[in-house]
């Protein structure tokens, strides 16, 4: 490289370590002489013009409304265009670098070197740490390695999907029985780990992986109801079956019809003659009285209470001991408060609340 | 991005715009040159009847102030340099904060005195110092002291139009050409950043971690001391990945006891930093709150970093000696948990 030199910041004042370069006066790539002003800066005390040292060409290194620090370099003056050009290219290198940094601590940077994991392969906007870079380990050591599930005896293999609470109450439900017996779990979410309950949790994704390992069941105690019955859907294109769990405690009358994937938790009550479509969750002690019609994807949450010939509608929420009137229907995606009792008719969406219930809103 | 300097010049144009009884007054201060740190910049030219330039009389200046207060004023006075606070001490002391008591509630002084202080400049030993401790125990006295973490021309504006009493508002001069941070999803980087308000909603305290799990260690600083605790926190988060809360409040007297507790009863261990000299100092008074309040949670003492006592020097690498640095906080962490075992703390920085 030929005689370039480069502009730096000057230190324009005992109180500032910054200052804006408000413009430049020479543009990029311009020819520049000595003396001739070539950018001007402000500090918190006063606008000052930095001029050039010397004859050639401009370069700028930041744009105009920039904060620089002192010292920095500002420009370059080359002695042609062509350097300018090469300078534009190594700075542009220099840039995309910059961008696959990955912050880790010092304890994650050497976990990571001695297990061989890639750093900017874990996905995080927090600070890698040491467990993280474990955990990844042991998650991609899983993923790679085929699945391995013990065996259900005569009893039927079953894998839950879902990792959380609800999966934990399904696994002791199951359990209490001696029909089927759960072999792993399934999730989409990276964060809920590896293990549960001592048995293997798989990511979604190798759904057909489990199946093909002899797997043919799947209950699902997912919370939000819309989640469940897409779940349904890709057991049903998957070929596997979303059995019912009822709990031995609940009673369920012989002439109630089910769909699939259904949980009936222990002590509800469903009675004569109620039909039950797929995926919906009948809570501790809540009570659906006769001729009864659930759509699919509804909950009934612990306590409530449904008098006879009740219409409640595909993805409908009843919180907590709410009662409902014989007769009344309910829409779909409804939302009926903790406590309240429903004794006119809900609306589709509608949020109904106190006692008598009123609408007091509308579900998105 | 605001700079800490352009919210206070802000708020101060705000104050003088929307009260009529609001006059700023100090040395130096009228346009052009808009005072020695530019806060007042162009306050002159918009309210010329408001704005007073004052005599180099900081006793009669506060004097004065404290007079037009008496009759219905709100004046904010600068003080050019926080070490020139000793010549209004008297008229702070004796007079301003006494009042109200004095004459039995018939008056009231909603008085605000502004003033830069620290070092970090090389401006020298009369320049350069960080003096709150010496109004810690004035009775009737508020002192805020805002950081770049929070919104100090806002805590201005609050101060300025709703004070009854006087306060001093302390401003740390290395922090005036900074960037205010705010949070942003209660993110800063990588820093998960809260606003405690348990003591009061017009001063949070400002928490920062660098993990969402229970923090070891309570760092707590204020004003120009937050850069360091930042840098602190991370250094030790990266090299030994211990989990420090830096909580940074915004009024320092009263000390906001109840937002600081919490963190405490957490971790049991304390570390107080503060650029003002170590004895006597606010790290004194907060570590003995804390030890009456919370005792049982505490594991271990508290420790507090200072100042050695000693005249700031003019050189700067000097200076670098007397005020806690980065590595002396970062030692100091490291000494609370044990993850050293030299002799190579600076003990001269405690007493």
């Amino acid at each position: 490289m030929t005689n370039q030199t480069t502009v730096s910041v000057p230190n324009l004042g005992v109180n500032d370590e910054l200052a804006t370069l408000v413009k430049w006066t020479v543009e990029h790539r311009e020819a520049v002489r000595l003396d001739d002003i070539i950018c001007v800066l402000e500090t918190t005390k006063a606008v000052f013009d930095v001029e050039a040292q010397q004859s050639g060409f401009l370069g700028h290194l930041v744009t105009s409304g920039t904060d620089v620090l002192v010292n920095q370099a500002i420009a370059v003056i080359a002695e042609s265009v062509e350097e300018i050009s090469l300078l534009e290219a190594t700075a542009k290198e220099a840039a995309v670098d910059a961008t696959h940094l990955v912050t880790a601590t010092k304890k994650a940077e050497r976990l990571a070197e001695k297990l061989g994991v890639d750093l900017a392969a874990i996905h995080s906007d927090v600070i890698i740490r040491e467990k993280d870079v474990e955990e990844h380990h042991r998650r991609s050591l899983q993923e790679s390695q085929p699945i391995v599930l013990e065996t259900a005896g005569d009893k039927v293999a079953v894998a839950i999907y879902g990792a959380g609470q609800g999966a934990v109450t399904l696994h002791e439900a199951l359990h209490l029985g001696s029909d089927y017996h759960v072999v792993c779990f399934v999730d989409d979410d990276p964060d809920h780990g590896t293990e549960l309950l001592d048995l293997p949790v798989y990511h979604g994704s190798r759904l057909k992986e489990i199946r093909d390992q002899g797997v043919g069941h799947m209950a699902c105690e997912i919370a939000v109801g819309a989640v469940r019955l897409e779940k349904l859907k890709l057991c049903v294109e998957l070929g596997l079956q979303m059995i019912n769990v009822i709990h031995p405690t609940a009673y369920v009358a012989p002439s109630v019809i089910m769909g699939d994937g259904n949980y009936i938790k222990a002590r509800a009550v469903v009675e004569t003659n109620t039909v039950i479509g797929n995926c919906c969750i009948i809570d501790n002690g809540a009570i659906v009285a006769h001729d009864c019609e659930l759509s699919d994807g509804c909950h009934l949450t612990p306590g409530v209470s449904l008098g006879s010939n009740i219409r409640v509608g595909e993805l409908s929420i009843i919180g907590i001991g709410a009662s409902v009137a014989t007769g009344i229907t309910i829409g779909s995606s409804a939302l009926i408060s903790m406590g309240s009792s429903v004794v006119k008719n809900v609306p589709d969406h509608a949020i109904i609340e106190g006692v008598p219930g009123r609408v007091i809103g509308q579900r998105k | 991005m605001t700079r800490f300097v352009e919210s206070l010049n802000l708020a101060l144009h705000r104050l003088l715009a929307n009260h009529e009884e609001c006059i700023v007054l100090g040395e130096d201060i009228l346009d052009p040159y808009g005072g020695a740190f530019k806060v007042t910049k162009g306050l002159s030219t918009a309210y010329p009847d408001r704005v007073i330039t004052t005599p180099i009389s900081e006793a009669s200046m506060t004097g004065f102030a404290t007079g037009m207060a008496l009759r219905g004023f709100r004046p904010i006075m600068e003080v050019m340099f926080g070490d020139f606070l000793m010549l209004c001490a008297d008229q702070i002391v004796n007079s301003a904060t006494k009042f109200t008591y004095m004459f039995n509630d018939q008056v009231s002084v909603p008085l605000v005195i502004r003033s830069p202080m620290g070092a970090r400049r090389g401006y020298g030993p009369t320049h350069s110092q960080t003096l709150e401790a010496f109004f810690l125990s004035v009775p009737n006295l508020n002192i805020i002291a805002p950081s770049h973490l929070h919104n100090p021309g806002a805590l201005l504006y609050h101060v300025g139009s709703t004070s009854s009493n006087p306060h001093l508002f302390i401003e740390n001069k290395s922090l005036y050409p900074m960037p205010l941070l705010t949070a942003t999803d209660g993110r800063i980087d990588t820093y998960f950043v809260t606003s405690i308000t348990n003591h009061d909603n017009n001063y949070p305290t400002i928490s920062l971690k660098l993990s969402q799990d229970e923090p070891e260690v309570t760092l707590v600083v204020y004003g120009g001391m937050t850069p360091l605790g930042m840098e602190a926190i991370m250094q030790s988060f990266l090299e030994e990945e211990v989990i420090v809360e830096l909580l940074v409040p915004s009024i320092i007297k009263p000390i906001p006891i109840e937002d600081i507790l919490p963190s405490v009863e957490i971790t049991g261990t304390v570390i107080i930093a503060e650029e003002g000299v170590l004895s006597a100092g606010w790290g004194t008074e907060l570590a003995s709150q804390i030890g009456e309040a919370s005792f049982s949670s505490l594991k271990r003492p508290i420790r507090r970093l200072g100042a050695k006592p000693v005249p700031i020097p003019a050189s700067r690498p000097l200076e670098d000696q007397v005020i806690p640095q980065v590595a002396d906080l970062v030692s100091a962490i490291n000494h609370q948990l044990d993850l050293v075992q030299d002799d190579e703390s600076n003990d001269s920085l405690r007493s």
